[in-house]
């Protein structure tokens, strides 16, 4: 193939001779929408978006005149095309948050949640689907006022206290999560597992810069208590689930069947389990103290020839082009062992890197 | 220009249509402000592109194939070239590399400010997918 092959299979798509008129007339009426939208708006909407006009100017600091009027849940869920989910947002079983938190840039806002069966199109999640979801809605918007024009790079996931996060989070819950950018702001639907089995435990909701949640991320305190770390950029709400919906059975059966350590660990037993472990070898003391990033470039090299032999297997860090890290935790945690060669290997549950049924992954890593 | 990138990934041209659309329709509500046009256009190839990935993620989460998607309502999509599959089937990441540079003939300089990438980054990008276009297409990319 050279320049010319290229250009020319490009050139051979038959678009539409009126794309341009069509669009045109697009913008149009979404402009003519949008005008209608507000003339419409009811008295107590206005008042309600009054409100939250004077909140976003006193919290983002955006101008007066700026018009700023949110997406209520049910709006976010139709414009994602989930019209019982719109519904079910609007019904008495919705809960109406509208929290929000100033993290580092971004101010973010838990808008609002419910939690059913059969509210939205059926997701396939590493081969099970989940009817019976809890979904959210959330927005980010710049602290500064100026517009978000692309989606930053945060990880959003539900914690339970009691529970260790990396047990029970958005990874092992079965999440899917669909956004859009309107008026420089970011909103978010967001579902998982129904996690009113865990009502009987503060259930939180962390949005935060990094990836799988771990304890470099989150704290543990001795009565279960999961807190942010300080040096960590993000929001922790809590939710305000229904206590008598819990389930402790269902609850303890997922933690099970996650095959994770699901107890919590404070600080103080982390300490203890690294001085345990200081004669042992650790990944830092094999690799170096850039450990994280040479286990990740390789990992991520053997992904990628994987793939380009095998084009039944996808991973999902390749396939979405984010780092490993943000589908599985590398650091002092993750287990690996040494084969005869002395090369370490680590293996990811099933699910974890690549669709569940291609099985667990191992990877071997020569020592640098 | 835009259309053309959206369908580096995506299989139909409406789907493309669809995605620029979208972009422009982002574009009249967000009002980004531009520094020049340089800054519009890098602000509107990389929401293409984005808007293409989160449509073809979709599509795939969804389990609908974009190609099936677009024959319920009736009609045939024609035969895609080899060279469009190839590279409809790299990584993101390769394929809007693979694409500015052979159909726009961007520099990787050029591509490196367009997508906000360091130069070395654009360049193995651009190495690594044209072995894999090679790889796919079975013959020599030049």
């Amino acid at each position: 193939m050279n320049r010319q092959d290229y250009r020319a299979a490009f050139d051979a798509v038959d678009f539409s001779p009126d794309f341009e008129e069509q669009t045109l007339q697009r913008l149009a009426a979404a402009r003519q929408t949008s005008e209608k939208e507000q003339n419409k708006m009811s008295m107590n909407r206005m008042k309600k978006a009054a409100l939250l006009t004077a909140a976003a100017v006193a919290l983002l600091a955006v101008s007066v005149s700026a018009a700023v009027v949110w997406l209520t849940p049910a709006q976010v869920a139709d414009r994602v095309e989930e019209p019982l989910l719109a519904e079910a947002f609007q019904s008495e079983d919705a809960i109406v948050l509208d929290e929000s938190v100033t993290a580092g840039d971004y101010q973010i806002t838990l808008a609002g949640m419910v939690s059913g069966e059969d509210l939205s199109v059926p997701t396939d999640y590493n081969g099970e689907i989940i009817n019976d979801r809890t979904y959210a809605v959330f927005r980010v918007a710049r602290a500064d006022g100026e517009p978000l024009t692309d989606y930053p790079n945060l990880s959003y996931s539900p914690l339970v206290d009691g529970y260790h996060v990396r047990c029970v989070n958005a990874w092992t819950l079965g999440t899917t999560t669909q956004q859009f950018i309107q008026d420089g702001v970011i909103y978010c639907l967001f579902d998982c597992r129904n996690l009113e089995m865990f009502a009987d435990h503060p259930v939180r909701f962390a949005i935060y810069e990094g990836g799988v949640p771990n304890t470099d991320l989150f704290s543990m305190a001795e009565d279960g208590t999961i807190s942010l770390r300080e040096n960590v950029v993000g929001a922790l709400f809590t939710l305000p689930l229904d206590e008598s919906r819990a389930d402790p059975a269902a609850a303890q059966a997922f933690v099970e069947s996650t095959g994770l350590v699901w107890e919590p660990m404070t600080d103080a037993e982390l300490a203890a389990r690294e001085q345990e472990a200081a004669g042992a070898d650790t990944l830092e003391s094999l690799c170096g103290v850039n450990y994280r990033s040479y286990i990740v470039e390789t990992i991520t090299m053997q992904m990628e020839n994987r793939m380009a032999k095998d084009p039944e297997i996808v991973y999902f860090p390749i396939r979405e082009d984010r780092p490993l890290t943000d589908y599985a935790a590398i650091d002092e945690t993750t287990a690996f062992t040494l084969d005869e060669d002395g090369s370490i290997v680590i293996t990811f549950p099933a699910g974890t890197v690549t669709d569940a049924v291609h099985g667990e992954q191992t990877f071997r890593l020569p020592q640098p | 220009m835009l259309l053309r990138i959206a369908m580096t990934r995506l299989p139909s041209p409406a789907d493309a249509e669809d995605a620029v659309q979208e972009v422009f329709l982002k574009l009249l509500t967000a009002r980004p402000q531009f520094r020049d046009e340089e800054h519009e256009k890098a602000w509107l190839i990389r929401a293409t592109l984005h808007r293409a990935c989160d449509m073809a993620r979709s599509a795939s989460r969804r389990d609908l194939p974009l190609e099936d998607a677009e024959l319920l309502p009736g009609g045939e999509l024609p035969e895609p070239s080899p060279i469009l599959s190839a590279v409809q089937a790299l990584p993101a990441k390769y394929s809007a590399v693979i694409h500015l540079y052979y159909y726009e003939g961007y520099s990787l300089k050029e591509i490196s400010k367009l997508l906000q990438l360091p130069v070395p980054t654009v360049g193995t990008r651009l190495s690594r997918g044209r072995e894999r276009l090679r790889q796919l297409l079975k013959e020599d990319v030049e």
